[in-house]
């Protein structure tokens, strides 16, 4: 292999964190007037972590920037950007607020909102201010207390998402280091925005003059047609990644996959011809995290070891948008914080 | 002779891809007896397309449709124009 000395974006620190409060499918099955079997055999999920009163996104996204931060063995950065769906307020941004209280007050920060596949996203555009060389070292946060859009009644979502943050710090380097971030795939089909939506509190509810129906306040999933676009479009993305990368799929080490779902995981795995155990997988304690999911299975799986130093990392994600987008790394010697 | 071709070669897919046990596989079992749900319709009307190379949307498979109905869902789609 040749020496590839152009400049990249480093993963040089990763930390993540989930609210201490446990939801099971037991605390759930009453009101959904479900059963655990029911939730695990279509979700693969068990329980989540939800936000309790006086938490909110920033808390998560301050929790797991600190850990990430300290894992890089470095507090300063000179670009904050947080993916996120679920800001503190519909304005202001929470990066600077979650900038200030990391110490970081006077740094650019920014939200970015790419849903389910923010987190990737976010990583493309860090990756891109340091190509740039407008950015050093870049946190990257995904965080989410999407719990709080649910409708509490609706069984087809009070099952499946949970509350949570993951970070990395990027670092500029270059492209041939163990943890440069490879290339991106990144991609959006607006025509199915209706599959995965809050209907009201945006522009368009307020702007009509109507009153809000409550129900519309709630986010609400088309299960099938998510189902079909989530698989396609994360193996299309994986693969279209793969070949930029000039990686085959029996190079990858491991996969991580958007916890949506532990059937969709599947699935794209089986499409792929990836084994079972190289996919990596958290969804069964946390839920489908949204943007916080892929820095949080990759901290998981780090910490297990089941992910380690010299691993070919591909990972790919979708969400609401529709937005999918995916890239590769080979995992870096980094401490979990 | 198609018809059964696409029974066998469906029945094999529902043993392999979905782990159905091969005993409980025949023409008149409904979906819904395999133990399918909603996303593995989704699941059966993609492998089905890649399988048998003719588009199968989800909303035309019903759970209480039997394998045999689907295996002639898709020999009339492939016998299309």
């Amino acid at each position: 292999m040749t020496a590839d000395d152009r400049r990249a974006a480093v993963l040089c620190g990763i930390g993540a964190w989930v609210p201490p409060r446990v939801v099971t499918n037991d605390d759930l099955v009453q009101r959904l007037n479900t059963t655990d079997e029911w939730i695990r055999a279509r979700t693969g999920i068990r329980e989540r972590r939800v936000i309790e009163p006086g938490m909110s996104t920033c808390t998560l996204a301050v929790e797991a920037g600190t850990r990430a931060l300290k894992s890089s063995g470095d507090a300063v950065v000179d670009l904050v950007i947080v993916a996120t769906t679920t800001p503190d307020h519909p304005c202001p941004s929470t990066a600077p607020e979650v900038a200030h209280r990391l110490g970081l007050t006077g740094v650019p920060a920014f939200d970015l909102n790419a849903v389910c596949a923010g987190f990737v996203y976010a990583l493309a555009t860090a990756a891109g201010h340091i190509a740039a060389g407008s950015a050093e070292r870049v946190l990257v946060i995904g965080a989410d207390a999407f719990t709080t859009m649910l409708n509490p009644n609706d069984r087809t979502t009070a099952a499946i998402f949970g509350d949570g943050a993951g970070a990395v710090v990027l670092r500029a380097g270059t492209a041939d280091e163990p943890g440069a971030l490879g290339p991106f795939d990144l991609g959006s089909d607006g025509s199915n925005a209706d599959l995965l939506i809050v209907p009201a509190g945006g522009s368009e509810q307020r702007g009509s003059g109507l009153p809000v129906d409550p129900a519309d306040l709630h986010f609400r999933m088309d299960g099938q047609p998510v189902f079909r676009n989530a698989v396609m479009r994360m193996s299309e993305s994986a693969g279209k990644v793969l070949e930029r990368a000039g990686w085959r799929i029996e190079d990858v080490d491991r996969f991580a996959c958007h916890q949506a779902n532990a059937r969709i995981l599947s699935a794209v795995a089986r499409n792929l011809a990836v084994e079972q155990d190289r996919v990596v997988m958290n969804v069964d304690r946390v839920g489908n995290t949204v943007a916080a999911s892929i820095p949080l299975v990759l901290a998981d799986a780090a910490a297990t070891g089941d992910i380690a130093p010299g691993h070919r990392i591909l990972i790919t994600s979708f969400g609401a948008g529709l937005s999918w987008g995916s890239t590769v790394l080979t995992w870096p010697e980094v401490e979990i914080g | 002779m198609t018809a059964n071709n696409t029974l066998d070669r469906l029945t094999t897919l529902l043993v392999t891809h979905f782990g159905v046990s091969a005993e409980r596989v025949c023409g008149a079992a409904t979906l819904e007896e395999l133990d399918f749900d909603s996303l593995a319709l989704v699941e059966l009307a993609m492998i089905a397309q890649k399988e048998f190379g003719v588009e199968v949307d989800e909303q035309e498979i019903v759970l209480h449709q039997s394998v045999l109905g689907v295996a002639g869902l898709v020999d009339a789609r492939r016998a299309a124009p």
